[in-house]
C-alpha cells in the first residue's frame, strides 16, 4: 500500500512537472493581458526542438547534447512566444485565433520535419527527470516572487489590468507584454523538452497531447496565481499517474456494465476534471481585466 | 461631422471592407502555398514536381498533355463536404460571438449516433432512414455542442477551453464504446457494425468518396445564411455575437440564444459525422473523424462570414487535403504539410477572424475618437 | 492673487489635432504661468479634454509646438511616460487608478526606481508623509483602488502625481462626479498645492468654480481659443459670451414645466429592493419608491451610488437578491427583461454604445431590436424586412433623425451622437410604454438634442406615463423631475417634491448628510 502511495506521489510529480512548466508561462502571459492557447504548440515545438538538437550533438556527450537540447528549446519558445506575442499585440489578432494557428503551425511543421527527417524514429540520452522537477519545485515561488516583488512584476499585473491604466501612470503595455509572452514560450517550450529529452527520450507527434490545454486550465483553476497554478498542475498530475498506476497493476472495476478501469475512459479523466474545475471556479475567479482584449491603435 | 461626409465615409469603408474580404483570404492563401514551397525546397525535394502532383490531385486537371480525371477531381468534392459541414457549423457559432473549437467532438458524437441508427434494420423507405440517420447525427452534434453551450451561458466557462476538452472527452469515450458495447462482435477491429444498405449514400462516381452528402452541405450552408438574414432567431443571434449587453437590455434571452447556437453549430457538425458514416465508411470506425472538425476552424477562418466565403474556403481545403494525399503517393512529401498551409492561412486571414467582434471595437474606438474631439471632454463616458 | 513669475510652466503654440471627421484643436495657444491656478473653460467639445491629453501625452498633436518649464518638448512627448518624466501630472475623469491593484501598488506603478525589488515599506512611509501633508485622512493603502469612493479615488489621483514629483497638475472635469461639497474640499486641497508652487490647469464648464478659485482663463469654443482672461478682471457674463459665441446665453431653453398628474395613480412600485452586483457586494440596499402616471421622478446622485444597478433591477438585466418590484400592482421581480418589457417598461440606457447598440446594426435593424418578434414591427419567426424598414422611416421623420441620406439603410454608427440617441429614445418610446426607465438620456448630446429628449419625455409624461429619470447632471434633474430621489450609498437617503428641492439640500443628500 505505501509502495502504491509513493509510486502515486512520485507519479504526481512528474506527471505535473511539464504541467507546471508550461501553466507558469500561461500565468506570465495571461496576467499580462494575453490569452494563451499557444502554449501546446510551445509544449510539441519544444519537445521537437530539444530531441532534434540532442540528437544532432549527441557525438560531443550526454552533457553537451542535453545542454544543446534545452538551449534549442528555449529558443524555439522564445520565437513562436514572440510571434504570439507580436501576431496579439501588432496585427490586433484575436488572441485565441493567435494560439490556434501557432498550434496548428507547431503541429504541421513538427509533424512534417519528423516523417522528413526521421522516418526510422529516433532516440536520445537525454536528460535526468529529477533537474525538470527541481525547476518544477522552484519556479512557482520565483514567479510568485516576480509578480508580486518587483518592478516589472507589478508592472506586468497592471497591463493585464488595464493597459490604459498603467498607459496613464507612465507604464507602456507592449515591452512588458512582450517580454511576458515570450517568456510563457521559453517555459512551456522547457515542459515541452522535458517529456521528449527527460520521459519519452525520443520524439512522438502527438506527444503533447493537450498538455498545453490542460497546463492552461490549471491557471484558470489556480485563479491566476503561480501556487494556485502549480496546485491544480499536481491536480491534473495525479490523474495521470492514478491512470498509469492502475494500469501497470492490472486493478480493474467493473460496475453497471462498463469498464471503469478501461484505459480509454481513465483517458478522460483529467479533461472531464478540467471541465468540471472551470465549472465550480469560474464566477468566483476574476481574471485580469484586460485579458484578451484587442489592442486599440494609438 | 455632416450626414453627406459620414454616409460617403461609410460607403467607402464598405467597399473597402469588400476588397478587404477578396484580398486577404487570397493573400493568406498564397503565402500558405510560398511557405509549403520553401518547406519542401529545402527539405529536397522537387518543388515544381510536388506542386504539379498536388494540383493534379486536387482538381484532376492535367496541362500537358491536357487531360481531366475524374477520379481526383471527384474526391477532392468528396473531402469538401465534411469540411463544408465543420465550416459552415463554426462560422455560424461566431456570428454569435462563439468560437467553437468543438466541431471534432460533435462529429464524432454525429458518426456514432448515426452508425448506431443507421445499424437499425427496420427496412425503412430508404430516403426515410437517411432522413432519420441524418436527425440522429445532427442531434448528437447538436447536443455535445449544447453542452458547451449551457456551461458558457450558465456558468461561464469560456467555450474554447470546454470545447477542447470535449473534444478529447468524445475521442476516448468513442473509442471505448467501439472496443466495447458497440464493437462488432467477430471482428478485431475497433469498429461497429455496417449499416443497412437503405441507409446508405451512393457515390456519384464510382469508387469516389463523392456523393448526396456535398449535396446536402450546400443546403445546409445555404439554409444558415437565410436563417441569420431572415429569422428572428438569426438576428437575435447577430445581436448578441457583437453586442450582448445590448441585446440583454433589449430582452433578448443571451443564455438561450447561446445555447441555442451551440445546439445548431453542433447539429451542422454532427451532419459532417453522419455524411462520412452514410457515404463513406458505412460504419464507425475509430478514427474515421479525421481532423474534419478542427480542419473546420481554418475553413470558417479562411471563409468568413459569408455562406459563399465558407463554401469556397471548404473547396479550397478539401483539394488540398485530397491533393496533399496524391502528392504525397507521387513524391513521398508527408502530407502533413498541408496542416502547414491551414497554419499559414489562419495566421494570415485569421486577423478576419472575428470580424463581428473586430468591427465592435473598431466603431466603439471611432465613436470614443468622435466623442472625444466632436462631443468632446465626455470622451471614454 | 498670487505673483507670477515671468517664466510660464507651459507653453503650448499652434496646437492643431484632428480626429477622423473632426477638428479638436485648431491652432489652440494655452500659456500657464508657473505656480499660478489656470482654468480652460468651453462648452462639451470644445476641445478642453483634447488639450490637456496633449499635454500629457496621450495624444500627438498634428502640429504646433509645446515647451514645459521653458524647455521645448514639441515632438517628444510620445506616451504619458514622457510627461510625468517632466514633472506633469493628470487628474483625468477616467481609468486611472487599476482597480484591482491595492492603493499602495497604484502609487508605485512606474514610478522611478534604481532596484529592480519593490520596496513597500518605503513606498508606504512616503506615501503616508504625503497623505499627512495635505490632510488626507481615512484611506487604507493596501485596500484596492477599486473600493474607494469617486471622491476619494480622485484624491489618490493627486497623490500619486505628486508621488512621482508632479510640478504641474493637470485636472480634467474633477469635479463632474463630486457632490458640492466634496468639490470644495478638492478645491481647499487644491489651494493648498498652490501655495506649496504647484502650477494647476483645470479645466471644467463650471463658471463658479472659475471664478472662486483660479488665477488665469482660457476660454475654448469649437476647437479654437475663444478669449483669456484673468480673474480678478472679468466677471461671468464676459467668460458665458466668450464660451457660447454669437448665441448668447444658454438661459430661455426652458419652455416648460414639468406637469403634475391631477390623477396619480401607481405605475411601479419597489419594495424594500436590494440587489447585489456581480462580486456579490450588496450595491443598492432596501429602496422604496414609487412612480405614478405622469409623473417624471428624477434619481440624483453621486456617480456610483448604485444608480446603474437599480436601473437595471427595474428592467431585470440584473436579478433582484430581496424585496419586491410591483408593475400597476402586480409583481413583476422573477420576471425576465422582455416579459417586463411587454407589460409596458421601456429603458433607455445609460451607456448606448455598451447597452444599445449592435455595432454593425442598420438604422431600421436598431430600431427592431427588442421588437424582433413583434408583427407590427416587421418582426416575427421569419422577420419582414420591408415593414421593419418602412417603420423605421416613419420613425426618422417624427423624430426628426438628421443625417442619413439614404433612410434606414444607413448603419447608425455613422449618425452623429444626438441622432443615435434620437433612434433608442424612439426605440423606447414608441413601444408602448407604461413607465419608461431613461438613464442619462442627454449625456454628451448638444444643446437642441437634449432639448428635443427633454420634451419627448415630457409629452410621454403628459400623456400619462411614468418617467424615471436617472441623471448625474444636477440641472437636468431639477429641470425635469416632479420629484427628486437622491441616492447615497445605495440607498434613498431623501425623496424631495419639486417645491422643497434645493441645491444645497439635494448635494447634501448626496453625500451623505440629512437635509
Amino acid at each position: 500500500m505505501s509502495e502504491l502511495i509513493m509510486s502515486l506521489t512520485w507519479g504526481t510529480l512528474y506527471y505535473a512537472t511539464p504541467l507546471t512548466l508550461a501553466a507558469m508561462g500561461g500565468v506570465l502571459s495571461e496576467k499580462a493581458g494575453v490569452v494563451n492557447i499557444a502554449l501546446e504548440g510551445f509544449i510539441l515545438s519544444g519537445a521537437f526542438a530539444g530531441v532534434c538538437a540532442a540528437d544532432v550533438t549527441s557525438k560531443y556527450g550526454v552533457i553537451i547534447s542535453g545542454l544543446v537540447g534545452i538551449l534549442a528549446a528555449i529558443m524555439i519558445g522564445a520565437v513562436l512566444g514572440f510571434l504570439h506575442a507580436f501576431l496579439t499585440q501588432k496585427t490586433r489578432m484575436d488572441h485565441v485565433v493567435s494560439g490556434l494557428g501557432i498550434n496548428l503551425l507547431a503541429s504541421g511543421a513538427t509533424q512534417y520535419l519528423y516523417l522528413h527527417e526521421y522516418p526510422q524514429g529516433l532516440s536520445v540520452t537525454g536528460i535526468p527527470r529529477w533537474m525538470f522537477l527541481v525547476a518544477a519545485l522552484v519556479l512557482p515561488f520565483a514567479v510568485q516572487l516576480l509578480l508580486v516583488r518587483t518592478h516589472w512584476g507589478l508592472k506586468l499585473r497592471a497591463v493585464g489590468e488595464s493597459r490604459e491604466g498603467a498607459s496613464m501612470a507612465g507604464v507602456s503595455a507592449l515591452p512588458v507584454r512582450f517580454a511576458a509572452v515570450t517568456l510563457s514560450g521559453v517555459l512551456a517550450a522547457l515542459g515541452g523538452a522535458y517529456l521528449s529529452l527527460a520521459d519519452d527520450h525520443n520524439f512522438s507527434t502527438d506527444v503533447s497531447a493537450g498538455k498545453g490545454y490542460i497546463a492552461l486550465a490549471a491557471v484558470i483553476f489556480g485563479k491566476w496565481n503561480p501556487l494556485g497554478a502549480a496546485g491544480g498542475a499536481l491536480f491534473f498530475g495525479f490523474f495521470y499517474a492514478l491512470q498509469t498506476e492502475l494500469q501497470i497493476r492490472h486493478i480493474s472495476a467493473h460496475f453497471l456494465g462498463i469498464s471503469w478501469t478501461n484505459s480509454f475512459l481513465l483517458d478522460m479523466l483529467p479533461y472531464i476534471m478540467t471541465i468540471v474545475a472551470l465549472t465550480s471556479v469560474i464566477g468566483k475567479a476574476v481574471p485580469p481585466a484586460d485579458l484578451g482584449k484587442e489592442e486599440a491603435t494609438d | 461631422m455632416t450626414a453627406n461626409t459620414a454616409n460617403r465615409g461609410s460607403q467607402n469603408d464598405s467597399q473597402r471592407a469588400i476588397i478587404r474580404s477578396i484580398l486577404r483570404p487570397v493573400g493568406a492563401v498564397t503565402v500558405g502555398l510560398l511557405l509549403v514551397a520553401v518547406f519542401i525546397g529545402a527539405s529536397g525535394y522537387n518543388v515544381p514536381q510536388a506542386f504539379s502532383a498536388l494540383f493534379i490531385g486536387a482538381t484532376g486537371l492535367q496541362l500537358v498533355p491536357f487531360k481531366v480525371n475524374m477520379f481526383p477531381l471527384a474526391q477532392s468534392l468528396a473531402q469538401t463536404a465534411p469540411l463544408l459541414f465543420t465550416g459552415a457549423a463554426i462560422a455560424f457559432a461566431l456570428r454569435a460571438g462563439l468560437f467553437n473549437i468543438g466541431a471534432q467532438g460533435q462529429m464524432v458524437g454525429g458518426a456514432l449516433a448515426t452508425a448506431v441508427v443507421g445499424a437499425w434494420e427496420p427496412s425503412l423507405y430508404s430516403p426515410l432512414h437517411i432522413a432519420l440517420c441524418l436527425v440522429a447525427g445532427g442531434i448528437a452534434g447538436g447536443l455535445v455542442g449544447a453542452l458547451a453551450g449551457l456551461l458558457k451561458a450558465y456558468r461561464h466557462v469560456h467555450e474554447v477551453l470546454s470545447t477542447i476538452m470535449l473534444n478529447y472527452i468524445l475521442a476516448d469515450a468513442a473509442d471505448y464504446l467501439v472496443t466495447n458495447g458497440l464493437k462488432e462482435h467477430n471482428s478485431m477491429a475497433p469498429q461497429t457494425i455496417k449499416i443497412a444498405h437503405t441507409a446508405y449514400l451512393s457515390p456519384f462516381v464510382s469508387g469516389s468518396g463523392l456523393n448526396a452528402g456535398l449535396l446536402l452541405a450546400v443546403a445546409a450552408a445555404i439554409a444558415v445564411a437565410l436563417q441569420i438574414k431572415y429569422t428572428a432567431l438569426g438576428f437575435r443571434i447577430r445581436a448578441v455575437g457583437e453586442n450582448p449587453d445590448a441585446a440583454s437590455a433589449s430582452g433578448i434571452n443571451v443564455p438561450h440564444v447561446l445555447t441555442t447556437t451551440m445546439f445548431i453549430s453542433g447539429f451542422l457538425a454532427g451532419l459532417a459525422g453522419a455524411v462520412l458514416v452514410l457515404g463513406l465508411e458505412h460504419r464507425y470506425i475509430k478514427g474515421m473523424t479525421g481532423t474534419y472538425g478542427f480542419d473546420g476552424i481554418s475553413v470558417a477562418l479562411l471563409g468568413g462570414a459569408s455562406s459563399v466565403g465558407v463554401s469556397i474556403a471548404a473547396l479550397f481545403f478539401g483539394g488540398l487535403t485530397s491533393g496533399a494525399g496524391y502528392m504525397s503517393l507521387q513524391t513521398n512529401v508527408p502530407d502533413s504539410i498541408a496542416v502547414v498551409v491551414q497554419a499559414a492561412v489562419v495566421l494570415f486571414a485569421g486577423a478576419r477572424a472575428l470580424p463581428w467582434r473586430r468591427r465592435q471595437n473598431h466603431t466603439l474606438k471611432t465613436n470614443a475618437a468622435t466623442i472625444a474631439g466632436a462631443g468632446g471632454d465626455a470622451a471614454g463616458e | 492673487m498670487t505673483t507670477h513669475t515671468s517664466r510660464p510652466a507651459i507653453r503650448m503654440s499652434n496646437i492643431t489635432r484632428t480626429f477622423p471627421g473632426v477638428v479638436a484643436n485648431s491652432s489652440v495657444n494655452l500659456s500657464v504661468a508657473a505656480g499660478s491656478f489656470h482654468a480652460v473653460i468651453g462648452e462639451n467639445g470644445a476641445g478642453k479634454s483634447t488639450l490637456l491629453n496633449i499635454l500629457f501625452g496621450k495624444y500627438q498633436p498634428d502640429s504646433g509646438t509645446i515647451e514645459i518649464d521653458g524647455d521645448d518638448v514639441t515632438g517628444k512627448l510620445h506616451q504619458p511616460a514622457d510627461s510625468i518624466r517632466r514633472g506633469v501630472g493628470l487628474v483625468s475623469q477616467h481609468y486611472s487608478l487599476i482597480p484591482a491593484l491595492s492603493i499602495l501598488d497604484n502609487l508605485m506603478l512606474g514610478s522611478k526606481s534604481t532596484t529592480p525589488v519593490l520596496s513597500p515599506r518605503a513606498a508606504t512611509a512616503r506615501a503616508k508623509s504625503l497623505l499627512g501633508d495635505l490632510g488626507i485622512a481615512g484611506i487604507d493603502l493596501r485596500s484596492r483602488a477599486g473600493a474607494l469612493s469617486i471622491a476619494a479615488q480622485q484624491k489618490v489621483e493627486i497623490v500619486k502625481a505628486l508621488y512621482r514629483d508632479a510640478r504641474i497638475l493637470l485636472l480634467d472635469e474633477p469635479t463632474a462626479a463630486l457632490a458640492p461639497q466634496e468639490a470644495d474640499a478638492l478645491f481647499q486641497l487644491l489651494a493648498k498645492l498652490k501655495s506649496r508652487g504647484t502650477t494647476i490647469v483645470f479645466v471644467t464648464h463650471k463658471l463658479r468654480e472659475v471664478m472662486e478659485n483660479s488665477d488665469t482663463v482660457t476660454v475654448l469654443r469649437n476647437g479654437k481659443n475663444a478669449g483669456d482672461f484673468i480673474t480678478g478682471a472679468t466677471n461671468t457674463d464676459e467668460l458665458l459670451a466668450a464660451m457660447l459665441g454669437s448665441r448668447g446665453t444658454l438661459q430661455g431653453t426652458v419652455d416648460s414645466i414639468p406637469v403634475q398628474s391631477e390623477n396619480p395613480v401607481p405605475i411601479l412600485e419597489l419594495q424594500s429592493l436590494c440587489v447585489q452586483n456581480a462580486r456579490g457586494v450588496q450595491v443598492v440596499r432596501d429602496i422604496d419608491l414609487l412612480v405614478k402616471r405622469g409623473e417624471i421622478v428624477g434619481i440624483a446622485g453621486v456617480d456610483g451610488s448604485g444608480q446603474n444597478e437599480l436601473a437595471e433591477a427595474i428592467v431585470g438585466t440584473l436579478r433582484a437578491a430581496s424585496g419586491r418590484i410591483l408593475m400597476a400592482g402586480s409583481q413583476m421581480t422573477m420576471q425576465s427583461v422582455a416579459e417586463r418589457m411587454r407589460r409596458g417598461i421601456a429603458y433607455i440606457p445609460a451607456d448606448r454604445h455598451r447597452s444599445a447598440i449592435v455595432p454593425s446594426f442598420n438604422i431600421a435593424e436598431t430600431y427592431l431590436l427588442g421588437h424582433e418578434t413583434d408583427r407590427n414591427w416587421g418582426g416575427g419567426a421569419v422577420i419582414n424586412w420591408t415593414t421593419a424598414h418602412k417603420r423605421a422611416g416613419e420613425m426618422l421623420q417624427k423624430y426628426d433623425v438628421r443625417g442619413s441620406s439614404r433612410g434606414s439603410v444607413v448603419r447608425l454608427g455613422s449618425l452623429s451622437g444626438g441622432n443615435q440617441q434620437k433612434v433608442i429614445a424612439a426605440r423606447a418610446l414608441e413601444s408602448a410604454p407604461q413607465i419608461i426607465v431613461a438613464c442619462q438620456p442627454t449625456r454628451g448630446l448638444d444643446v437642441a438634442a437634449t432639448k428635443f429628449i427633454h420634451d419627448a419625455l415630457r409629452k410621454a409624461a403628459h400623456e400619462g406615463l411614468g418617467v424615471l429619470l436617472f441623471s448625474l447632471d444636477l440641472d437636468e434633474i431639477f429641470e425635469m423631475s416632479d420629484r427628486i430621489a437622491v441616492m447615497y450609498n445605495g440607498a434613498i437617503a431623501g425623496v424631495l417634491a419639486r417645491g422643497e428641492a434645493t441645491v444645497a439640500r439635494v448635494g447634501l443628500l448626496m453625500t451623505g448628510g440629512m437635509a
